[in-house]
């Protein structure tokens, strides 16, 4: 999918949040409804606004600033001057399809790690997150995975819960924290 | 009054407080680093342990903490874009980027001066301004609260790099994510779902960790490589470049401090909206508001200096009237109850040296964190250059644990790993987080003061209130105060050329 492709997709879902908060805003009564309907539907404007720019205007160029348009200013001056001071590209950057496929991998170990927190609890779902990525994604070895999940997890139990006095939660399945 | 001032400084010098002084500043530090967690949670956990004590051993401990989450809180938003609390989320505009090329050395050194500089001049303004600031305070209504949190939003235009218009969109999304909940107005549950658990609202602390800590642990896993951007391995700064740089900008610091007292002053205004309102009047204060949010030092100073000089204010209407400045002085109403201390206007005569007592706390604990600062930046700046097979996890897992200990509630674990995806979208198409979060922060207080202020005065409020219609009038300054700026060196650069040798041949 191309990036206007993918700029398109978002706006649209945006304007649909947008026109799901006005029609859900009318159930409420009018004070309540003061202050969201108007900065829902400034905001839908903006999204309708946004789609025909980044539409009509260059493919190269999705970014379009309003701010420079109204007081010819370069949007690039403070940009630029950064890019100066910090020279060097990421080294680790990486082609789009890899990108694509590190994304997924990024959001199925996010999901991992909440699903291991939703059915043990934080502290014994953290310690297997931990060790798992450690060895399987980061290729450490795995005695020192365990060092690092045992250290991340101990640190946070005698923080939170021994500290903080926490009440823990302990997860859908029966676990021993 | 010189009297009571060595009165409540001497009443510091017990092993007592000065044991309770360090271990509250340690603590604080702590705290401050874990995200979701500051000087409201600081404090609230401490209280149980100061019953019985003298009260200025007991004072050191709560405000020493407190006053220490402030650049606790400042250190993970400059080194991993984690911002510690809410109230440190401008931490991350500028001093992540700098930590980016390899500055974050120079960031935490002007970060920890900064709040020191901001206490103490808080503190000192505080003791001075007393007989001024209360009538002030009292003729300030809802339609000039409002007037500020509308303030607060003239800095979304800094953050929108690329597309104002996208800044826009982000910082409504941010307003409308805010009144998700029970309408503290009319008592109406809004976009909850008949859920139980959307009835409380989203909470702020988890919905920027998700927003800024897992989006960005996300972010560092899909490019690889370590927090720092640029190619290099050593710190290209040192501290002292940041304490230079504070010392340099000793009028932004004036100023931000000042505010500061101002807003700690004010009953319910908060100190997230003081770092918000910081950050806005040093950038657009400044000769370069363009580099702002791209790593500019002044960006890190203003907030500081303000974050650290609320404490000093704050104290003010706990103290003289019993109506605390915020969350963390509401803690402190509870401790003074249970020490038998009656706050009201005869405090701050009766019982003066008390008062000094807690800004002598104030100033010292400032300045043990500064200390412990100067002396741990160079240390801490190095974990920015850990490699991300480290540090997503170990990211990942205190955010996820900040999130589950803010409220003790699960389902804030989720709620972090949503804004998570959803911080990550957005900082990939160029939707801006930071104004989300301003948009979020500013929502409650815009929609509670506009409701008022048109019960109280009618739909004119603005036109027929001075003071109103005063700092209506300061935004549109301050707002077009940059452009017309930009406009008129681009003006002198254009005659410049004009008159150079060609020019001044032709």
């Amino acid at each position: 999918m191309s990036r206007r492709a993918q700029e398109n997709v978002l706006a649209l879902a945006i304007a649909a949040i947008l026109i799901a908060v006005i029609v859900i805003s009318f159930h409420y009564g009018p004070r309540a409804r003061l202050v969201p309907i108007p900065v829902a539907a400034f905001s839908l404007i903006l999204v309708l606004a946004q789609l025909v720019v980044q539409n009509t205007g260059s493919p190269d160029d999705l970014h379009v600033d309003v701010l420079e348009m109204l007081t010819r200013r370069s949007a690039r001056e403070g940009v630029a001057s950064t890019a100066a001071a910090t020279r060097q590209r990421p080294a680790s950057e990486h082609p789009p399809g890899t990108r694509a496929r590190r994304e997924a991998i990024a959001f199925t170990l996010l999901a991992v790690l909440l699903g291991l927190v939703l059915l043990l609890g934080p502290i014994v779902g953290i310690f297997l997150f931990v060790l798992g990525y450690g060895g399987a994604v980061g290729r450490m070895r795995w005695s020192s995975a365990l060092m690092l999940s045992l250290g991340v997890s101990g640190v946070l139990y005698l923080l939170f819960v021994v500290l903080l006095n926490t009440q823990m939660y302990h997860g859908i399945l029966p676990g021993p924290l | 009054m010189i009297s009571a001032a060595v009165t409540g400084l001497l009443a510091l010098f017990t092993p007592q407080s000065i044991l309770f002084m360090i271990v509250g500043v340690i603590y604080g530090l702590v705290i401050g680093v874990l995200p979701g967690l500051g000087g409201i949670v600081a404090m609230a956990l401490v209280l149980p342990f100061t019953f019985g004590f003298e009260p200025a051993a007991a004072l050191a401990l709560l405000l020493g903490a407190h006053a220490a989450t402030v650049w606790g809180g400042s250190i993970t938003g400059i080194l991993f874009n984690v911002p510690g609390a809410a109230k440190t989320i401008t931490s991350v505009f500028d001093g992540y980027p700098m930590t980016q090329r390899g500055e974050g050395a120079r960031a935490l050194g002007a970060s920890a001066m900064a709040a020191l500089l901001g206490g103490v001049i808080g503190a000192v303004f505080l003791v001075a301004t007393i007989p001024i600031v209360r009538p002030l305070m009292l003729a300030l209504g809802p339609s000039e609260y409002f007037m500020m949190a509308l303030w607060g939003l003239t800095i979304i235009a800094t953050f929108s790099e690329g597309s104002v218009i996208k800044g826009l969109i982000a910082a409504g999304l941010g307003i409308l994510v805010a009144f998700i909940g029970m309408d503290p107005v009319t008592g109406t549950a809004r976009y909850t779902f008949h859920s139980l658990f959307l009835l409380d609202g989203i909470s702020f602390p988890v919905a920027m960790i998700g927003l800024f800590a897992v989006s960005q642990m996300l972010k560092l896993f899909v490019k690889g490589g370590t927090v720092v951007e640029a190619q290099v391995d050593t710190e290209v700064s040192t501290v002292w470049d940041g304490v230079r740089d504070t010392f340099e900008h000793w009028w932004l610091v004036l100023r931000s401090s000042l505010l500061g007292l101002w807003i700690g002053v004010l009953p319910g205004v908060g100190a997230s909206v003081g770092g918000i309102a910081a950050y806005a009047q040093a950038a657009q204060t400044s000769k370069h508001p363009e580099r702002f949010g791209h790593g500019a030092v002044e960006g890190v100073i203003g907030p500081d200096a303000t974050l650290a000089a609320t404490e000093g204010g704050g104290l003010l209407p706990t103290l003289a009237f019993g109506i605390p400045g915020g969350e963390s002085m509401a803690i402190l109403l509870a401790a003074f109850i249970n020490m038998g201390i009656t706050p009201g206007p005869q405090m701050l005569t009766s019982n003066l040296s008390l008062v000094f007592t807690m800004v002598w706390i104030i100033v010292i604990s400032n300045i043990l964190t500064t200390v412990i600062g100067l002396m741990t930046s160079k240390t801490l700046a190095r974990s920015a250059t850990l490699p991300a097979r480290y540090l997503v996890p170990v990211v990942l897992a205190v955010c996820f644990m900040g999130a589950f200990a803010t409220h003790g509630r699960v389902g804030d674990v989720v709620v972090a790993a949503i804004f998570g995806v959803v911080g990550y979208i957005m900082d990939k198409y160029n939707y801006s987080r930071a104004d989300f979060v301003i948009g979020m922060v500013l929502a409650t207080m815009i929609e509670r003061d506009l409701h008022i202020s048109l019960t109280l005065y009618g739909p004119t409020f603005i036109f027929t209130r001075p003071v109103t219609l005063a700092m209506f009038l300061f935004i549109v300054f301050t707002t077009l105060l940059p452009i017309v700026r930009r406009r008129l060196a681009r003006a002198r650069a254009s005659a410049a050329e004009g008159s150079g040798p060609d020019g001044g041949a032709a």
